[in-house]
């Protein structure tokens, strides 16, 4: 995993996040031991960044048939309503 | 025939989001005709959604926090084939207050190329001027064709994850980094091509920093200018839409 989940600690901004909040973010590793060291970061875990379960739909007809009808993508049908 | 998929990050702005996505619906079904199968999924977390499910793309609920994580999820559900059995093709990042003129994807680049487009109109937030710029960077502006190979080389989320702004900056960077060979290529057909609509409040880039800041030339009513390359249909709600505003101010 290249990515970590990090904490703002210091009392300054780091990577333009406010101090006291969270981001996940790709820092090199020298880069992030001295942010660590500085107390500007605390690393929380590694993660790889991803799309969420259960968040997305696919569009319409997407996974159906490699072609899309016409009766299912007309913009004309759509935009009649 | 080859798929593409335009990645759209919504935010607010309803109205004038609902107008752009129905006439990116027009753009993708005119894309299809020509044998392109083109589609869009749309990620945020409000009413726009409902607007991206009527009108038959896909959706992806995330929060607002980052917009480079909301481009990144578009990417990887349209091109990672292990949350898509069937990934596109291509992948093009888009505002939801663009229009696109399909007639610039018709000719898709290899696999080791993106295609950009340095040439862009801008509507004032008022709705009553237009002005077209030549955007003098490498990767044009952040409406790009990205071969699904390319997004390969980051695992299909190209971005920082923790970006508010220049995200196709940080996304042709990193793209980059990972992929030396990866050549850019402009396309300009017309100065019209690609149309971000100002609207009025907080705005990333206003529209007279962009005037100031970037050679080209300016345009009147752009209801006028644009109705040759855009459906009537789409102008008379945009200008309908900028009337409204107006009023309400």
């Amino acid at each position: 995993m290249t990515h970590g989940h990090y904490r703002v600690t210091g009392s300054r901004r780091y990577r333009g996040h406010e101090p006291g909040t969270e981001f996940i973010a790709e820092i090199a590793p020298n880069a992030e031991h001295r942010a660590v060291q500085r107390g500007d970061i605390v690393l929380l875990e590694r993660v790889e960044p991803a799309l969420l379960l259960g968040s997305f739909e696919f569009p319409q007809g997407w996974l159906a048939s490699p072609h899309i009808p016409d009766q299912q993508r007309g913009a004309e049908r759509l935009l009649s309503r | 025939m080859p798929s593409l998929w335009f990645v759209v990050p919504v935010h607010g702005r309803l109205p004038l989001a609902a107008i752009c996505l129905r006439q990116l619906r027009r753009t993708c079904d005119a894309l299809t005709d020509e044998g392109i199968e083109a589609t869009a999924v749309v990620i945020g977390n409000d009413e726009n959604l409902d607007t991206a499910r009527e009108l038959g793309f896909g959706t992806i609920e995330r929060d607002n926090s980052f917009v480079s994580r909301r481009f990144n999820d578009g990417i990887q559900l349209a091109c990672d084939r292990r949350y898509n059995p069937r990934p596109a093709d291509y992948v093009v990042p888009c505002g939801s207050d663009d229009w696109v003129d399909h007639r610039i994807f018709l000719d898709l680049p290899g696999a080791n190329t993106v295609l950009g487009f340095q040439r862009i109109s801008f509507v004032r937030e008022d709705g009553r001027e237009m002005t077209t710029r030549f955007l003098d960077y490498e990767g044009g502006c952040g409406i790009r064709v990205y071969p699904r190979q390319v997004m390969a080389h980051r695992n299909f989320r190209p971005a920082d994850e923790d970006r508010q702004r220049a995200c196709d900056t940080s996304t042709l960077l990193n793209l980059r980094k990972a992929h030396p060979r990866l050549r850019v290529e402009h396309r300009d057909i017309d100065p019209r091509q690609i149309v971000d609509w100002k609207s009025p409040g907080i705005q990333l880039n206003p529209y007279g920093t962009i005037e100031a800041r970037h050679r080209g030339e300016d345009f009147g009513d752009p209801f006028e200018a644009l109705a040759d390359v855009f459906p009537t249909d789409a102008l008379d709600e945009m200008a309908f839409h900028y009337t409204r505003e107006l009023v309400a101010a």
